[in-house]
Parts: C-alpha cells; sequence; structure tokens
C-alpha cells in the first residue's frame, strides 16, 4: 500500500521538475544574444519506483520525475577549431592594418603631386633645366629647392615610419596588458569550476561558458594551445610559456630596447620575473602581427630608404664632385656635409645614411648657387679639327702651318698660341720653334721633333707642323709667326645632364648599391612590392573570416539559442506544469473527501 | 541542420557587409575614374602607372628642349641670313668701288661700309629672351657679344670690333645620355661666324679677342674712306699716311722696314718707288709710338706705323698718294685682297647657315618622334589607370541591386519568430 500522500508527492516532484526546466527555457531565452552563451538543457528522469506489495505481487510505481543535470550543448572540437583559425584572423586583420599604414606612407598620387616619386621627376626636371640654362640663377635655385624638396620627402617617410614603430610599441604594451588580465580571470574561473565540478557530478554550465569565451578572446590575442586537465582546468600555452594553468598564471611584460640601426624603441614581450628575460615569440594573432611591424616591416622599409639616401650620398655626389660649378670649383657636394666624402668614409649604420641626408648647407650661402657643378670642364676628345681653329699667319707666302693634337685645357676660357719660327734653312725647312701662350711676352723655343718632319711640340697636348716653303725659297724667314686660338668645346651644362641621367639611367650592377637598377626602378619595386604585401594581408584576412564565419556558424547550430524552439519548449513545460497543477488539484479533492467526508455517515 | 537566431542575425550582418564592401569600392572608382588608388588594390598596375608617369616627364621635358633648341637656332639661322645679305651688299659695294668709273665718290662708298658693319654688329647681338645668340655660353654679357671700339694698339689709333663671348657650345639634350657637343649643340658661336679671332692688347695693358672677319671689313672700308696703306703683316703695326703729296702725279711708294728695336718700333726703313725693283733708305725716320717716316723729303707725306711686337725685318707698306692729296684709296689690293676677304667671311657664314640648317631639320624630327611619343604614353597610361565607366557602372547596378535584396529579405525573415503567434 502507497501512502495516501505520496501521489502529492509525485505530483510536486512533477511541478518542481517542469518548474526548473521553465526556468532554464527563460534562461535561455534571456541569453539569446550573450556573447559565447550555450544554451542549456534540462535533462529529466523518472525518478526509483517504489515498491508496494497488493495481491498479485510486487508491483512498481512510479514516483514522478526528476531533474538529473542541466547541460550545456557545447561541441569542444568546434571549439579548438575555432580557437586556431581566430589567432591566424587576429594575425591576419592587425598586419593587414599596419600595412594599410605603410601603404599610407608611401601613397604616390602624382596627379596631385605628392609622393617621393613626383619629387625625383620634379628634381630631374630642375636638372635638364639647368643644363640648357646653366647661368641662370632661378634655375639653379630650383635645383636647389626640388633637392630640399626630395630630402624632405624621403626623411618624412623615415620619420613616419618611425612613428608607427612608436604606435605600435604603445599597442603591444596594451595588448600584453590585456592578455594578463584575461588570463588571471581564467584563472579564478578555473579554481571556481574545480570547486564546482569536485566529485564529477556537477556541471558549472555557465562558468565554462564565461571561461570560453575569455579564451576566444585570448586567441584572437596570440596563439594559444588548450588542454582541460583531469580537474577541469584549463591550461593554456602561448608559444612554449604556459600562461595559465590550475596552478597560477604566468604574466606578461615588455621590455623596451634602442634598435642598433635606427635609434628608435622597440619593445619586445618578455616573461615577467625571470633573469636572464625569456622572450616571447608570438606564432600567430594580433601579437604577432605587432611584433612583425616593429621589427621586420619597419626594418625592411627604413633600410630600402636609407639605400636611396646612400645612393644619393654616394653615387650622385660623386658625379658631382668630379663636375666643376660656374666659380670652377670642384669637389663640391651636393648632399650631404660639405667637405665629406661620402664614398671614402662610408658610414657606419643604415639609419646614419637616413640622419645625413640633407642639401648641402653651403650652397645656401651668398654665393652658394655657384658652387652648383654644372660643367665637367674637361673636354672629351674635342680634336682642334672639329673646332674651328684657323692658324693665321704673318707670312702669307710661306708655308702652311696646321695644328695638330688633342687638346687638353687648362681651366682658360680660351688660350691663343703665337708660333715663330726661329731657324730656317736656305731649303726653307723650319727647323727650330719658339711659342708663346701669353700673347707675346715670353716664349719658349722647341725644336723639331722627329728630326726633319716639321712637327713641333707645343702645350696642352697641341703640337703644330710647319710645311717646306716650297714655292718661294726666301719665304720661310726667321720670325714668321702663327697664330691661331683653341676653344674649349664643351657645353657647360653637361654635368648637370650627367646629374640628371644618375638618377634616371640605369646603375652599374656590379658597383652599385641599387645594383643595376635606376633610382626610379628602385623606388618602384619599394612600391609594387608593398602593394603586393598588403594585397595578400587583405586576401589572408578575407579568406579566414570566411573561414572563422563557417566555423562560428557551426558553433551556433550547435550551441545557439533558437527563439521558436525555446518557446515550443515553454508550451511543453507550461502544459506539463499546468497539467501536474490540475492532477494536485484532483489528488486535493480526494484527501478532502477522505479527511473530511469518510465515516461521516448519516451525521 | 540546426538553425539558430544568432546564425540568422551574423549571417545577414557579414554578407550585408560583403555587398557594402563592393559598393564602397565600385563608388571610390567611379568618383575619380582611376582603377587604382592604393598600391594594394592593383600592385602591377601602380607599378606601370609610376612608369609611365616617369616616361611621360622626360618626354615633356625632352619636347621643352627641343622647342628651346628650335627656337634658339631658327633665331641663328634668321641671323645669319641677314648677315649673308649684308655681305652680299658689302660685295657689290667694293665691286662698285673697283669699277672703271665708280659713279659714286669712295668716300661715300666707305661710309656705306661703315654703315653695314654697325648693322652687323647689331645683328650679331641678337637676343632670345635676355640671352645672345651668338655669344657662347657667355650668353648675358653685357651689352651683347661684340662691340665696336676704337682701340690704341702701338700708337695707332683704329676701331676694331671685339668679341667678348666665348667658343663653348650649349647643349639641349634631347634623349638620355651624357651631353655630346657634336650631337645636342644648338649654337654657333661669335668665332664660328665671325672669326677667326686674333689677340690684341691695347697701350693701356688690355687684351681683346678681335673678330676676323669684321677687321676685313673695317680693311676695306678704310681702304676705301682713307687709303689705308696695306701692309704684308697683318699683324704687324697699324700704319696711316698722313700729309698731302708736293709731286706732280699719282706715285705709289713701298716702304720695307729694315729694323725693329726691342720695343717693336720701326728704327730703319727703305722705299721704292717701282714696286720693289730698287730700293733706297727713307730720308728721315723717327721712332716712337708710332714711328714716323718721311721717304722721301720735301714729299710731303709721312707713313706712321705704330708699335707692334710682331712687326718683323722684310714687313712692306705700300701706298698710293695723288698730287695735292693724300693716300688714295688701292683699288688694286680692294679688288684682290679686299674682296676675296668678303668672299671668305661670307662662305663662312653660309657654312655656318647650313650647320644651322642640318641641326634645325634633325630637331624638328626629333620633336615629330617625341610628340608622338607623347601620344603613345598618354594612351598607355590611360588603358593602365583609368576606370571603363561603362563596366563600373553596370557592376555599381548590380551591387546595388544585391544590397537592396538582401536588406528586403532580412527585414521580413528577421523579425518574425513564434512569439508573434502565441496568444
Amino acid at each position: 500500500m502507497t501512502s495516501a500522500f505520496s501521489g502529492l508527492n509525485t505530483m510536486v516532484r512533477g511541478l518542481y521538475t517542469q518548474q526548473i526546466a521553465l526556468n532554464t527555457v527563460g534562461h535561455n531565452i534571456a541569453n539569446a544574444s550573450t556573447d559565447g552563451f550555450s544554451r542549456q538543457q534540462v535533462n529529466m528522469a523518472s525518478s526509483m519506483p517504489e515498491t508496494i506489495y497488493s495481491g498479485a505481487g510486487e508491483l512498481q510505481v512510479g514516483t514522478g520525475v526528476g531533474v538529473t543535470s542541466i547541460v550545456r550543448a557545447r561541441d569542444t572540437f568546434v571549439d579548438q577549431q575555432f580557437w586556431k583559425e581566430n589567432s591566424t584572423l587576429g594575425y591576419g586583420t592587425t598586419s593587414q592594418d599596419t600595412l594599410g599604414k605603410i601603404e599610407g606612407i608611401f601613397n604616390d598620387d602624382t596627379t596631385v603631386g605628392t609622393g617621393i616619386q613626383t619629387s625625383l621627376n620634379n628634381f630631374w626636371d630642375a636638372w635638364q633645366t639647368l643644363s640648357t640654362n646653366s647661368s641662370n640663377a632661378s634655375a639653379q635655385t630650383a635645383v636647389r629647392e626640388r633637392g630640399a624638396d626630395l630630402v624632405d620627402n624621403i626623411q618624412h617617410a623615415g620619420d613616419q615610419l618611425k612613428s608607427l614603430v612608436t604606435d605600435v610599441n604603445a599597442t603591444l604594451t596594451t595588448q600584453v596588458a590585456q592578455i594578463n588580465q584575461i588570463t588571471s580571470e581564467i584563472y579564478s574561473l578555473n579554481k571556481q569550476i574545480s570547486n564546482v565540478e569536485v566529485g564529477g557530478q556537477d556541471n558549472a554550465n555557465d562558468l565554462r561558458d564565461t571561461r570560453d569565451n575569455l579564451t576566444d578572446q585570448l586567441s584572437k590575442l596570440a596563439n594559444i594551445r588548450v588542454y582541460e586537465d583531469s580537474n577541469h582546468n584549463y591550461n593554456i600555452q602561448i608559444s612554449d610559456v604556459t600562461v595559465v594553468n590550475g596552478g597560477g598564471t604566468t604574466p606578461l611584460a615588455t621590455q623596451s630596447s634602442i634598435d642598433p640601426q635606427y635609434g628608435f624603441q622597440v619593445n619586445k614581450v618578455i616573461v615577467a620575473g625571470i633573469n636572464p628575460p625569456w622572450n616571447v615569440n608570438f606564432t600567430g594573432g594580433e601579437m604577432h602581427a605587432l611584433q612583425e611591424a616593429n621589427t621586420v616591416q619597419a626594418q625592411a622599409y627604413l633600410d630600402k630608404l636609407s639605400t636611396v639616401s646612400q645612393f644619393l650620398l654616394q653615387e650622385f655626389n660623386a658625379v658631382h664632385r668630379a663636375g666643376y660649378s660656374s666659380d670652377n670649383s670642384t669637389g663640391v657636394n651636393f648632399f650631404g656635409n660639405a667637405g665629406t666624402d661620402y664614398q671614402a668614409a662610408p658610414l657606419a649604420s643604415n639609419g646614419d645614411w637616413l640622419d645625413a641626408l640633407k642639401v648641402n648647407p653651403d650652397l645656401y650661402d651668398a654665393n652658394g648657387l655657384n658652387k652648383i657643378a654644372i660643367k665637367t670642364s674637361a673636354t672629351s676628345a674635342t680634336t682642334p679639327a672639329d673646332a674651328t681653329v684657323a692658324v693665321v699667319q704673318s707670312n702669307a707666302n710661306g708655308g702652311k702651318g696646321t695644328v695638330l693634337g688633342t687638346y687638353v685645357p687648362p681651366n682658360a676660357n680660351y688660350q691663343n698660341f703665337i708660333v715663330q719660327s726661329m731657324a730656317v734653312s736656305a731649303a726653307g725647312h723650319v727647323s727650330q720653334v719658339r711659342y708663346s701662350l701669353d700673347g707675346g711676352t715670353t716664349y719658349t723655343t722647341v725644336n723639331e721633333l722627329p728630326a726633319a718632319s716639321g712637327n713641333f711640340a707645343l702645350a696642352y697636348g697641341l703640337s703644330v707642323n710647319l710645311a717646306d716653303n716650297i714655292s718661294n725659297v726666301a719665304g720661310a724667314t726667321n720670325g714668321d709667326t702663327f697664330r691661331f686660338g683653341v676653344p674649349q668645346g664643351n657645353a657647360s651644362g653637361d654635368n648637370a645632364t650627367n646629374l640628371a641621367n644618375a638618377i634616371k639611367l640605369p646603375t652599374n650592377a656590379a658597383t652599385s648599391i641599387l645594383q643595376g637598377a635606376s633610382l626610379d626602378d628602385y623606388y618602384g619595386s619599394l612600391v609594387a612590392n608593398m602593394g603586393i604585401q598588403v594585397q595578400n594581408s587583405k586576401n589572408l584576412t578575407s579568406n579566414e573570416q570566411t573561414l572563422v564565419d563557417q566555423i562560428t556558424t557551426w558553433r551556433q547550430s550547435v550551441s545557439g539559442v533558437n527563439i521558436d524552439e525555446e518557446m515550443t519548449n515553454m508550451i511543453k513545460f507550461q502544459k506539463g506544469y499546468s497539467s501536474a497543477a490540475r492532477v494536485v488539484t484532483a489528488l486535493d479533492e480526494m484527501l478532502d473527501k477522505l479527511i473530511n467526508s469518510t465515516g461521516m455517515v448519516g451525521r | 541542420m540546426r538553425v539558430s537566431n544568432n546564425m540568422m542575425y551574423s549571417g545577414f550582418l557579414s554578407s550585408y557587409n560583403k555587398s557594402l564592401d563592393m559598393m564602397n569600392q565600385v563608388q571610390q572608382q567611379l568618383s575619380d575614374g582611376k582603377i587604382v588608388h592604393r598600391a594594394s588594390d592593383d600592385p602591377v598596375r601602380a607599378f606601370r602607372s609610376l612608369r609611365f608617369d616617369v616616361d611621360l616627364t622626360m618626354n615633356t621635358q625632352y619636347t621643352q628642349n627641343s622647342k628651346d633648341a628650335t627656337e634658339w637656332l631658327n633665331s641663328s639661322d634668321s641671323a645669319l641670313s641677314d648677315f649673308s645679305s649684308v655681305l652680299i651688299s658689302a660685295k657689290e659695294t667694293t665691286i662698285q668701288a673697283v669699277s672703271a668709273n665708280p659713279t659714286v665718290s669712295m668716300q661715300a662708298l666707305g661710309s656705306k661700309i661703315d654703315g653695314m658693319i654697325n648693322q652687323l654688329v647689331t645683328t650679331a647681338n641678337t637676343q632670345i629672351g635676355e640671352r645672345y645668340v651668338f655669344a657662347g655660353q657667355k650668353d648675358q654679357v653685357p651689352g651683347g657679344p661684340f662691340e665696336r671700339k676704337s682701340l690704341t694698339v702701338g700708337g695707332v689709333t683704329k676701331d676694331y670690333v671685339v668679341y667678348k663671348g666665348d667658343l663653348n657650345k650649349i647643349s639641349m639634350p634631347i634623349q638620355s645620355g651624357p651631353a655630346d657637343p657634336k650631337k645636342d649643340s644648338v649654337n654657333v658661336t661669335g668665332a664660328d661666324v665671325f672669326g677667326p679671332l686674333n689677340a690684341v692688347t691695347d697701350d693701356g695693358g688690355t687684351a681683346y679677342q678681335i673678330a676676323g672677319v669684321f677687321s676685313d671689313l673695317l680693311d676695306v672700308k678704310n681702304q676705301l674712306t682713307a687709303g689705308t696703306p696695306t701692309q704684308s703683316n697683318s699683324l704687324g703695326g697699324a700704319a696711316s699716311v698722313s700729309g698731302l703729296y708736293t709731286g706732280a702725279a699719282r706715285q705709289s711708294f713701298q716702304v720695307q722696314i729694315t729694323g725693329v728695336n726691342a720695343m717693336g718700333q720701326v728704327s730703319g726703313a727703305n722705299y721704292s718707288t717701282d714696286s720693289g725693283a730698287t730700293w733706297a733708305a727713307v730720308s728721315s725716320i723717327t721712332t716712337g709710338t708710332p714711328s714716323s717716316i718721311v721717304p722721301v723729303a720735301g714729299s710731303g707725306i709721312t707713313l706712321d706705323i705704330g708699335t707692334s711686337a710682331n712687326t718683323t725685318v722684310g714687313d712692306k707698306y705700300s701706298f698710293t698718294v695723288d698730287p695735292g692729296a693724300g693716300s688714295v684709296t688701292d683699288t688694286t689690293w680692294l679688288s684682290n685682297t679686299g674682296l676675296a676677304n668678303i668672299d671668305k667671311g661670307h662662305s663662312q657664314i653660309l657654312l655656318a647657315q647650313s650647320q644651322i640648317g642640318a641641326r634645325q631639320a634633325s630637331y624638328e624630327m626629333a620633336q615629330n618622334m617625341m610628340l608622338q611619343d607623347n601620344t603613345t604614353i598618354s594612351d598607355n597610361q590611360s588603358a593602365n589607370d583609368d576606370l571603363d565607366i561603362a563596366k563600373a557602372t553596370i557592376d555599381f547596378k548590380n551591387d546595388q541591386n544585391v544590397y537592396n535584396a538582401a536588406l528586403s529579405v532580412g527585414a521580413k525573415i528577421m523579425p518574425t519568430s513564434l512569439v508573434d503567434y502565441l496568444k
């Protein structure tokens, strides 16, 4: 026989269970849009039956329902997948970000007229204009100012790269603090979950959800490996450093050092408290992208800028130093300090080249413009035969004089020669002459060499040939003079042309630091490479985003709350509850009858 | 597969974002007609765009150079034509003087030649902008490269035309590579046209460069106006005849230098009246600066010879005098040496002009080629950089449609749930 009130007990269990189930449904609906929430399900099982003895033997009477567990719907395999892909996504997004900033630094908008390529073009233009107009002061000023413009652009790009590194340093420090905060929270959750789940019966659903959410955030920042141990603690490792486990956390810290090449501050991540400090090298996540930006990318582009500076200071200057300026000074630098030969004394580090790049301050002095080397002044094999060299003879009846040889001039503009015959034989053959370079004031005597040839060597690579007088024996008298003048024959703007060519033409593959490319090509390939890097990063990011979206969808499919489903469940549990309540009412009536109306016959 | 609401929301959001991204990109392209805004949009295209820009800059600069060069060459050419016509009329004038019965007096012809010399000097000082065309690289020498001056050399004062420019070439390159004056020089210097140049130092010690052609013309003029004695050594001391001849008939004299002292002054001379067959000592000679020689006492004429370091023993000076007059024009000299010199000058000018002409032709051809290249490069640049507006607009319309469809479908599906239907 069961107790009279055992039915009530059964119903109470039913009410209780349906109530819990309904509460869970409410919890699910309330958390429908919470990040990282997994829907919870109530597992019900009928409670242990009661054995009663009746006439037919033993009977098992059900005693209602009980909640065995409340579990969350979660696929841990998907979680592992997500953490792996999320860190690659974090890496791609941040890397795209920093590369986009670098792209902005080198954004050459040639229609508007900004950027290094434009200032290179303008610089070349200025030299070309100077080469056709070399005495024009405004052309000289234009060259100097365009040079200053080019220097400004290059150094500005360098400065922006350095300030990018400063930004990245700040971000790095913030993210490290974030990592530390997350790991300490995970650690406290680890402890709580261990306590709750000791004995293996209970499920710390919401605590686990929170812990998983924190792990999601951590995975975006760094490449993590997660492992749950037997005490339900999460052991999380970042690149061989166990940042959190059941026992405690390992906080990370930043340490700043000065880059030896460029002198800016670089922050790197270390494990705090160990001596010597252990460097943490991230292989994924945002931290990896930030580390790369600091050490690899900024360096690479600064190196290219310093190569350009080195080219200008060494090779461009070499062409300038070899030339002569309008006040005939030579060996003047166009870029850098006056008086330093950058090819003979190269600077120590790449950063030094970038810092040393400036227009020679001497060019800004009062007569500084006259120091721009526009002439090469050494003639290139211009033989007098090409130039207009007419020999004027005092004795028209004498032998003819011809000028031979290649003229290598001094710095004088124009050179007059006076050649006078000294010793004339009876046959009219001249065997000795004297020549003057200063208009007849001083003479130098020269004998013919080789003998009987009539050739006499003069100065500056020239010689003169006096033919024998064949018609008039008395014609070639002593003292016949032959006069001629020799020009320089060179264009004065030609070193300006050489300088313009130094920027435009391909360099010598063996000796130049540009290794055969012209300066334009070198810069163009810098821009192209950067573009390819950014494009790759964009592609990586969008691919990863698609992948992460897919995994998220999968997760949502398992753990997400479907309102309609919850509504249906709500109806189910509500009906269950109200039915149980109805049965309680029925039992109550029965008991009422039993208590109040049994044994009251006839009263 | 079980679908949760969040799946639908996040799926909608990501697709919506993608569609907006596409529209954004097309809008950026349409707003300025360029395909590439950042190097990452298309790195190869960006690189090519930079290259085209460089090529276009070079082409523009070289085209400008060739235009400057053509201007310079044209200016030189027209000046040279002027020179040529002046020299032709100088030749005509000289021939007129030489002809048997000149209708105009020698003086008048002489001053005509004088005027032509001045005209030549003015034309030789032509400018382009503020640069002198025939001055070599000293293109801003004040007053112009040519100047007519009266100088005293060796005691004798004469007119000379000095050249103050230099002999360098002006290069206007139209291709990359080092400057080569043989290929890309655009000027002819004063020396090329009016040379050869002789150096002369006046008595004050200043050195000058004298232009040869002008010297020849001045000699002709002097011969016409004042009957200057001709000299065998053109670089020897300048000579002039003064006084009036007391003889009865025209007489020609030759004076030969027999002694020159260390200072270049004449110390001894012979004279001949029969064209050099016999020689006799002159009657008196006063050595100085200039040295004055009286060949025949009482003849009334004196030959002054200036000091010159180039005066040498054996130099001869010839002149002819008319009774009651000074030295007369030596038409023999005019018709031989004078005309020959003018011809020489003329052919020198024509030579310079033909050089200029050849240069003009080659620069013109180069300019045409560069203009064509400019069009080609611009075309290439446009094909590389510019957006195909028609295609982009269609793409934009497409994207817009997709965007609208996504929004309207999302709006219909997302808000409804079972809650709306439960009482």
